[in-house]
């Protein structure tokens, strides 16, 4: 474990929309990401998409339970360098966000699990939707806390996942590194044909809205939503911007060393 | 063994280190990692007869959401590996020192000890992190 330094000056923060990719180029670019904002001291926050439905395996999920799963064989899959259960990137938003070491700190992890699912509760009830944190409803039902078994990531609870009635619409996952601290999130928009029993939000609450659906057609939105949230944790200064040319080649060599390779994927059998 | 954390010596990345008369190092987590990470559901160790370097990772531990980096304190051989550990990750909630214990370690180089904290310059960051 390493913690260091505190966050007390404004930090400067960038926001990155990438056009859609592969599985493994869009893990790559964010380990490339991660240790960019390390060696620049800035927060990133990147939204993306998935050129094909793609599975991401958290770090430690086995290999075996991706294969025991029919639905999603002839699916691209991916291992992801953050925890959690198995995410299907289709109809849904993804970001990730990387932290620079220094600021890591006590509680910090924390603090950025509940300050972005804060935004995105708030934007959510804006539009309609009974969006809670999971540990509100807990408190209310009595239900009981599920552990990390389930395979994927929306059949999982933790005290800080966000749901619409009962059905969990977003979660998120971190590592920690010597770089400092990567953050995944996934907002379930709408039901993938391959998981019918994970619906996604328009699903979920099929109560009137007009033009939800393209309102829901623009990623771009969950970035707004996610920078907002930063702003309750971190003293962020924002501009827009994007990957350079020496952020791409090491995405490029990270693609083909670890992300794409099959050994990779399917290293871990826990 | 009974185990006084204070007599033990911590590294910052919140490892510690109990050097034996043999000159073997048990190596262990600090109840304050233990406490931070919180809801611990996976880790993973070194294998036994693997070489460690003071300061690189020789594990990771995941906790409900997050994968965080083991750093190892000190530089030597694996001899030993607490392996019932990784199945019962809830012994280390509950004893960090005596029970929950990773693994042991032949020491390459004895005087790395020196670098590492003692429990009063310990407890005094883990009070400036809190």
């Amino acid at each position: 474990m390493r913690r260091s330094g505190l966050a007390v000056l404004a930090m400067n923060a960038v926001l990155w929309l990438d056009p859609p990719a592969s599985g493994s180029w869009n893990m790559a670019m964010d380990q490339a990401m991660l240790e960019y904002a390390a060696s620049s001291q800035q927060v990133i926050l990147r939204i993306y998409e998935w050129s094909r439905p793609t599975v991401s395996l958290g770090y430690f999920q086995s290999w075996e339970r991706f294969s025991e799963q029919s639905e999603l064989q002839s699916l691209d899959v991916v291992r992801r360098m953050t925890g959690g259960g198995a995410i299907l990137h289709d109809r849904e938003w993804t970001y990730s966000l990387a932290i620079p070491g220094d600021l890591e700190r006590k509680g910090h992890s924390e603090q950025l699990y509940r300050s972005v699912h804060h935004a995105v509760v708030a934007w959510l009830r804006e539009l309609g939707y009974a969006a809670n944190f999971w540990e509100e409803l807990n408190q209310k039902s009595g239900t009981t806390y599920l552990k990390s078994d389930p395979f994927f990531c929306f059949e999982r609870r933790t005290q800080v996942d966000i749901v619409v009635g009962e059905r969990k619409i977003m979660g998120s996952a971190q590592r920690r590194s010597a770089h400092g601290l990567l953050q995944h999130g996934s907002l379930l928009i709408d039901t993938s044909p391959a998981t019918p029993h994970l619906p996604g939000l328009l699903s979920v609450d099929t109560s009137e809205k007009p033009n939800h659906r393209y309102y829901f057609a623009n990623p771009a939105r969950l970035g707004e939503v996610v920078k907002i949230g930063l702003q309750l944790g971190l003293n962020c200064r924002w501009t827009n911007g994007k990957a350079n040319e020496a952020i791409i080649e090491r995405a490029k060599a990270e693609a083909e060393a670890r992300f794409a390779s099959p050994g990779w994927t399917r290293s871990k059998n826990r | 063994m009974t185990i006084d954390p204070k007599q033990l010596r911590y590294a910052s990345t919140h490892e510690w280190v109990s050097l034996d008369s043999s000159g073997i190092a048990t190596i262990g987590i600090s109840a304050f990692a233990v406490e931070e990470l919180t809801d611990l559901v996976f880790m993973a160790l070194p294998k036994l007869g693997q070489k460690l370097v003071a300061q690189q990772e020789f594990g990771e531990v995941e906790s409900v959401k997050a994968v965080s980096p083991l750093y190892s304190p000190v530089s030597g051989e694996v001899v030993e590996i607490h392996s019932e550990l990784v199945s019962e990750l809830e012994i280390l909630g509950e004893d960090p020192y005596e029970k929950g214990w990773l693994m042991k370690v032949k020491l390459s180089d004895p005087s790395e000890l020196d670098k590492l904290m003692d429990y009063s310059a310990y407890q005094k960051q883990c009070g400036e992190a809190a």
